[in-house]
């Protein structure tokens, strides 16, 4: 070990001092088998942001006012990287749990409006909608409107486009790739015109009230891993904006280390077979 | 049936929304905060964040709320406006029987640290140990240079026990070494009370490092 790394070294209890820190601030649980990931990551901020060591790092991460160096932790532990599929268990909740709940309680011949935001390149809401099509027997009885929305005009026109590399579909079946893509050649797969003209993508600034405003009787929300990047008061306000977007008993589904109890009281948590989502109350 | 697009990029508003729309004054929202459909009563409190002359309705309407949807909602535009006149307001609700309302307050004071602080001694001095200790859980996550100063206010001072204890767990998550002799000095206060000891062992322990 070198000098430098000796410098660095975190010891057992600052990891637990700074797991406990972590979770309450963003809800996401190391285990102790997490712990060379998470000394990795540490040792690379306290370098970055030139500190003496954990002790001096820890005390930049707990006082920062604007919350910037734990946006920047938080950019390295989270793996922010989007694909068809990704945290397919919220996608068999919706298909298992949420939508038979929805129907059961539906009162009127209205669309069930679900909504995919942020929707970066698309592939969350094709996912969706191919999960619909593919696995939800109703799906000929009720209309669905499906829209997507991102604060990003050029990760919304990619979106449109429907154009994907090789990657981003690995974890789909072979049978669902030939039914809705087009093989492209050079590794390239492009999604199918009448699935892409079955999503409307719209641009939305889910921190802005005024633009929130225009965005109201979803059933069904999935808003997954953008919570964690607002500081607290914004956050708060993100959330006020969600709940008044849903119906009364419509649902929304977070990230896996994200959590709505930490940020307001306004949604019941409800725990299905495939996963736990929060429900404004009927 | 099956997928459709939505027709309209903007859904269509309902009828409480284009109502917020025409009439979106403050005096019109002030009237709406206090109309009986809470769902009114919400959107108004959340537009009357962009009036800071409607703290004194809004904490108004707080003490007597009883929709948990109104309450949040006051509360976000509370936290939005800001200022020495919202924390003043605030304050007297760490002391309701209502526990809702009563966290509320601590979760709101937290991201209101600046203007908190002129207010934070005299906290920390009240009379009754419930509110010191309420002032503790707002230091607790509260983002300001003096954290661990106060805290080492309660334990060298503070005469109560869940007091002083609760500042030692507090002060395990974020003590540094200045914090260390004031703790070291703590167990002797309370007759070396054993919980005293184990609590302070152990965040001297997690301040200190030690595996």
């Amino acid at each position: 070990m070198t000098d430098s790394e000796q410098h660095y070294s975190i010891t057992l209890e600052e990891y637990l001092k700074f797991r406990e820190f972590y979770y309450r601030k963003t809800g996401n649980f190391f285990d102790d088998s997490k712990r060379y990931f998470v000394d990795k990551r540490l040792h690379e901020r306290i370098l970055a942001t030139e500190s003496a060591g954990f002790r001096d790092y820890f005390v930049l991460l707990r006082f920062d006012a604007a919350g910037k160096e734990l946006q920047s932790l938080i950019n390295l532990m989270t793996v922010n990287e989007t694909y068809f599929y990704r945290e397919d268990y919220q996608f068999k909740c919706m298909i298992n749990s949420i939508l038979p709940d929805l129907i059961r309680r539906r009162e009127r011949d209205e669309a069930l409006r679900i909504w995919s935001v942020p929707c970066s390149t698309g592939e969350e809401a094709y996912s969706i909608a191919i999960y619909l099509l593919e696995y939800w027997k109703d799906i000929d009885r009720y209309e669905v409107e499906l829209s997507a929305s991102d604060i990003d005009t050029k990760v919304l026109a990619e979106a449109l486009e429907g154009e994907y590399r090789q990657r981003a579909i690995a974890q789909m079946p072979a049978t669902i790739v030939n039914k809705y893509f087009i093989a492209m050649g050079g590794g390239r797969y492009i999604i199918k015109k009448e699935l892409r003209e079955a999503i409307s993508f719209s641009t939305v600034n889910v921190a802005n009230l005024i633009d929130m405003k225009h965005h109201r009787d979803y059933d069904l929300i999935f808003c997954r891993n953008l919570l964690i990047y607002f500081d607290d008061t914004s956050r708060r306000q993100v959330a006020d904006g969600l709940y008044d977007a849903l119906r009364p008993g419509g649902y929304i589904c977070l990230g896996h280390s994200e959590s709505m109890s930490r940020i307001t009281s306004l949604f019941k948590v409800k725990k299905f077979a495939d996963a736990i989502v929060y429900q404004k109350p009927i | 049936m099956g997928l459709k697009k939505a027709t309209t990029k903007q859904h269509k508003t309902d009828a409480s929304d284009e109502h917020r729309h025409d009439k979106r004054n403050q005096q019109h929202l002030l009237e709406q905060l206090g109309e009986s459909y809470s769902e009114n009563r919400r959107l108004a409190a959340l537009d009357l964040g962009a009036y800071p002359e409607a703290v004194e309705t809004l904490c108004t309407q707080l003490a007597n709320e009883s929709n948990l949807a109104v309450v949040e909602a006051i509360f976000s535009s509370l936290i939005r406006i800001a200022g020495t006149s919202v924390v003043q307001r605030l304050l007297p609700f760490l002391r309701s029987e209502n526990a809702v309302l009563r966290n509320q307050t601590v979760e709101a004071l937290q991201l209101l640290p600046d203007d908190l602080e002129p207010h934070m001694e005299e906290l920390l001095h009240d009379d009754d140990a419930d509110v010191r200790i309420f002032a503790i859980n707002i230091i607790g996550n509260l983002k300001h240079s003096r954290v661990n100063t106060w805290l080492n206010q309660v334990i060298e001072q503070d005469i109560n026990l869940n007091v002083c204890t609760t500042a030692v767990d507090v002060l395990a998550e974020v003590g540094t070494e200045e914090n260390i002799p004031a703790l070291k000095a703590l167990p002797a206060r309370f007759s070396n009370n054993s919980y005293v000891n184990f609590a302070v062992d152990l965040t001297i322990k997690r301040i200190s490092g030690d595996d």
